[in-house]
């Protein structure tokens, strides 16, 4: 069993508190990732569980036993550090080899399990080498085949990509998603990229200023965001927001804007109280560029477009907001072109504007619960 | 080669001869016969060429004796300060603990002490205590006065070793000594290799402590030594100068030992490897 429960968890360094209230249930071969922006705490999280940093209060259970006052070395885990943490002065043997030379293994048992575990990451040509002869991704196959050997029950990533260029990020990424499957053991991830949560993780818990703000499936975390911070922080381009007020036309609730714009409100919301003011949320791929003769549409100013091949990201001003339209399509605009536009209405969500908490959509509950 | 390089090989040429003149005068002297010394005025070489001094000095003097006190001394206190520091070092780079700033100053604050200041309260400690005419006494107070410095030295290079790799060892599996043993001691040897040159030196040239506690000729050093040479009617400038040559020995040889170390070592940390 390689469950991690964390209930209740708290950490300060002297007065400031960065982990507040922490409570996952991790389960056994699940891949976990912690993600957040700077310094919301998922890295000092990472090390409490490591033990690298003690618990100011809380417990931390691996399998059916409490670690808090475990060392690390008790806890039967394995950690791959964003620098790598390469010996520089052993050879990527026994770099690899590390922790069962601590163990005092027998040589031939060390050398069956280093080469195993180099084979599989397509290390085996680079075992006389020294960290130093090799370039960035070899370093981070080394690192992750230290902790492969050692056959651990939880194994943590520190942001191990953020020294990698893009092109071997996606690469490796790949390969820690399959290294899971052929391993099926407990990750934790720390990451702050979010596609990589996206694309790698099992479950994500999104983490803000010590606090737990969103756990969930990938798809779940990014369509469904339980508050603003959340819905800001997860999807890039990332998601558009402007305020308005619940308004009552013909017999149906709908969105009114600051500057008049009005938006019909999903039948999912028609209960909502006329009057409340809210933030409503946009995701860039749900709005589309249109003809001026669309009925409803709203006019711009294009004031940037990014043009990424396969797509074109258009930025402009908004209801007082920067705006942006993820578009499939080359739409041949430049900068300064006037647009016209048109938002899925289905597809807004909508906000506190004092507790920034998502407010529930009914249809998409009840079909949650079916 | 440019009329740049030349100017620059030039100047060092300058430099070289100008720092090792006074090295090549010992030795020139070391071999010139005692008639000579006066008679001959200045010339780079003696038209007479003698090893008589160093024989006087090896057979005659008690110099043989100092040297061993010597290297007793600076081996002892070189080893047992790289020793300490290692440890202070080590403590003060990576934990946080009541009182370290408060340390740090007090440490830092016994190397603004001109030592002239220091000497007869020391005297007044050790002689009580049977250290004085003690070559042990010596060892604890060259170990006391270079402590600090060698602390700040370990320090530095222990700030250079990512706290990563310490902890990457405590998972795989070491306790925080064994992450020390098998990791971090190995990348700091350089900067042990620098402390211990450096603490050697000053211990093998120190002249002060020295004449001041010691006064019985059979635990002298070498630096209280030579002021053996010095008598009411003469100085013995021949013989001085051989054991002086004798003494360069050691400091040569162990700074050709550690010279890769501490090349590597007095660099290590300023750029990022």
């Amino acid at each position: 069993m390689s469950a991690i429960k964390i209930k209740k968890l708290r950490k300060q360094f002297g007065s400031v508190e960065v982990l507040k209230d922490i409570n996952i249930d991790m389960h056994d071969g699940e891949f976990v990732i912690l993600v957040g922006p700077s310094g919301c705490g998922k890295s000092t999280l990472l090390r409490t569980i490591a033990g690298l940093e003690t618990v100011t209060s809380g417990d931390i259970m691996i399998g059916d036993s409490r670690v808090n006052d475990l060392a690390p070395k008790d806890r039967d885990i394995s950690m791959v550090f964003q620098s790598y943490a390469l010996y520089p002065h052993m050879s990527v043997e026994r770099n690899m080899g590390f922790s069962l030379e601590v163990q005092k293994r027998p040589e031939h048992e060390i050398s069956t399990a280093v080469n195993k575990a180099a084979q599989v990451l397509g290390l085996s040509h680079l075992l006389k080498r020294k960290p130093k002869e090799l370039s960035g991704g070899q370093r981070q196959r080394v690192a992750m085949g230290r902790a492969i050997v050692r056959q651990p029950k939880v194994f943590l990533f520190d942001e191990p990509l953020s020294n990698l260029d893009a092109q071997l990020r996606v690469q490796m990424r790949l390969e820690i998603k399959s290294l899971h499957q052929k391993l099926a053991t407990t990750i934790v991830y720390v990451t702050h990229d979010q596609v990589e949560a996206m694309t790698l993780a099992d479950r994500i818990v999104v983490l803000n200023e010590g606090i737990i703000q969103q756990v969930g499936a990938p798809l779940e975390i990014y369509d469904k965001p339980a508050n603003l911070f959340v819905a800001s922080f997860m999807g890039a381009p990332s998601m558009n927001f402007f305020d308005a007020q619940i308004a009552e036309k013909a017999g149906a609730k709908i969105l009114r804007c600051t500057s008049g714009t009005e938006l019909t409100l999903g039948s999912g919301y028609q209960h909502l109280e006329k009057g409340m003011q809210v933030t409503c949320g946009i995701r860039p791929e749900h709005c589309e560029i249109v003809d001026a003769e669309y009925q409803g549409c709203a006019s711009a100013t294009v004031n940037v477009v990014e043009p990424t091949g396969i797509s074109e990201q258009l930025y402009f001003d908004f209801e007082g907001g920067n705006f942006c339209i993820y578009s499939m399509e080359r739409t041949g605009l430049n900068n300064r072109d006037s647009i016209n536009f048109t938002m899925d209405t289905q597809q807004i969500h909508l906000f506190d504007m004092q507790t920034t908490l998502r407010i529930a959509n009914e249809v998409s509950q009840v079909k949650t619960a079916v | 080669m440019t009329f740049k390089n030349i100017g620059h090989r030039l100047a060092i040429l300058l430099y070289v001869i100008f720092a090792l003149f006074p090295l090549y005068w010992l030795l020139k002297i070391s071999v010139t016969p005692n008639k000579l010394l006066y008679s001959e005025g200045v010339r780079l070489w003696p038209s007479e060429f003698t090893w008589r001094n160093f024989e006087l000095v090896m057979t005659q003097s008690e110099f043989p004796l100092f040297f061993a006190n010597s290297l007793t001394v600076s081996f002892s206190t070189a080893i047992l300060t790289t020793l300490i520091a290692t440890g202070a070092g080590y403590a003060f780079s990576r934990f946080s603990f009541k009182g370290k700033v408060v340390i740090s100053a007090i440490l830092l604050i016994t190397q603004m002490f001109p030592l002239v200041m220091v000497l007869a309260p020391i005297y007044k400690i050790m002689a009580p205590i049977g250290l004085t005419n003690s070559l042990l006494g010596l060892v604890l107070i060259y170990t006391a006065f270079n402590v600090p410095f060698a602390t700040f030295l370990m320090q530095s290079f222990f700030d250079g070793i990512p706290q990563d790799l310490e902890e990457s060892a405590m998972v795989e599996g070491c306790t925080r000594f064994g992450a020390l043993r098998r990791v971090i001691v190995p990348l700091t040897l350089p900067g042990m290799a620098a402390t211990l040159g450096f603490v050697f030196t000053a211990a093998w040239s120190e002249l002060l402590f020295a004449l001041m506690l010691i006064s019985d000729n059979k635990v002298s050093t070498f630096p209280v030594g030579l002021l053996n040479f010095v008598s009411k009617f003469a100085v013995e400038w021949g013989q001085m100068m051989a054991a002086g040559v004798m003494a360069l020995i050691p400091a040569c040889l162990f700074f050709a030992f550690i010279q890769r170390y501490l090349v590597q070592g007095l660099t290590a940390g300023a750029v990022k490897g």
